[in-house]
């Protein structure tokens, strides 16, 4: 009886060992694969393009709006500037006619630019933010001309801003 | 491991039916402008000067095809097809333009055309890789 119990508790010990090995093995399989997998993610972040590529597209189609707009903005400033709401007195800098030329020349830039981005050329994304900012700005002083105009320039260009310098990145691949 | 399997961009589907249905929604909304500019041109604050590049009647017909052509690709974008992801975003960048030019008639009509064709643009260029992934 007393042997029965012993041989039970040394199975029992050893049924345990066995099972606390295989959970380990269990584990270290697991904690393997978790490296792998981990591995994989940071590789897939930092060097694949993943469905997040598409910021960049993004970024490049609203500074094409953005410049298109500014375009408009400066035609209009050239050749109808009765058109806008307030006279060149209404205005922080310049007068119609160098906003005009201004609007016409960021604008050109912008569109320019955005083939850059959407083709994932590191300068065109630098480029890129210092137009956007820069448009902003404009759009700042000229705001009096045609304030929604400008608030939705102002807008897109955050868009710009935000979609280059957070999900930039992902676009070099 | 990188290519996501269909179950993973069920979730984010959603996004393409919202572009297609925003595309419908700003195509019956160019539509409403192009019918207003047409039939009942005193119902917009602006006069013929204040307006941009065309007359009024000229911009309800621009609005009116503007619309067909939205409203089309909107049912096309939710059959998942390629092609119209391309024309929708190109439709949409001149959607936004047009309005842009028109918006002394009505502000409040084109900035919300504007914005709904900022928020295809998004979910088209950002989320629209998973639509090619899940529909194939």
């Amino acid at each position: 009886m007393k042997d029965l119990r012993k041989l039970a508790s040394s199975g029992c010990a050893l049924c345990h060992k066995v099972a606390l090995s295989a959970i380990a093995i269990c584990f270290y399989k697991d904690y393997t694969e978790d490296i792998h997998n981990l591995r994989g993610v940071v590789h897939m972040a930092t060097t694949k393009p993943t469905g997040w590529v598409g910021w960049v597209y993004f970024a490049s189609v609203m500074i094409f709006i953005a410049g298109s707009i500014q375009l408009l903005a400066g035609f209009v400033a050239l050749f109808k500037d009765d058109f806008y709401l307030t006279t060149a007195q209404g205005l922080i800098a310049f007068d119609y006619s160098q906003w005009g030329w201004i609007h016409i020349l960021l604008g050109l830039c912008s569109m320019a630019v955005s083939w850059a981005i959407a083709t994932g050329k590191f300068w065109g994304r630098l480029v890129g933010i210092a137009l956007a900012v820069l448009n902003l700005l404009s759009n700042a002083a000229f705001l009096p001309a045609y304030p929604l105009w400008s608030i939705i320039v102002i807008t897109v260009d955050l868009l710009v801003i935000y979609a280059l310098t957070l999900h930039g990145s992902e676009a070099k691949a | 491991m990188a290519v996501p399997t269909s179950q993973e961009t069920s979730g984010w589907i959603g996004w393409i039916y919202f572009a297609g249905l925003l595309l419908i929604i700003s195509g019956v909304f160019e539509m409403i402008s192009g019918f207003t500019a047409l039939l009942n041109d005193n119902f917009y604050a602006a006069t013929e000067r204040s307006l941009l590049v065309f007359d009024i009647s000229a911009w309800g017909w621009v609005h009116l095809i503007m619309g067909l052509f939205l409203i089309v690709t909107g049912t096309s974008v939710m059959s998942g097809h390629m092609w119209s992801r391309v024309v929708a975003v190109i439709l949409a960048v001149f959607a936004i333009m047009a309005q842009f030019a028109f918006m002394a008639a009505y502000p409040i009509w084109s900035i919300i055309v504007i914005f709904m064709g900022i928020m295809i643009l998004f979910a088209l260029t950002v989320h629209g890789d998973e639509v090619r992934v899940a529909s194939r």
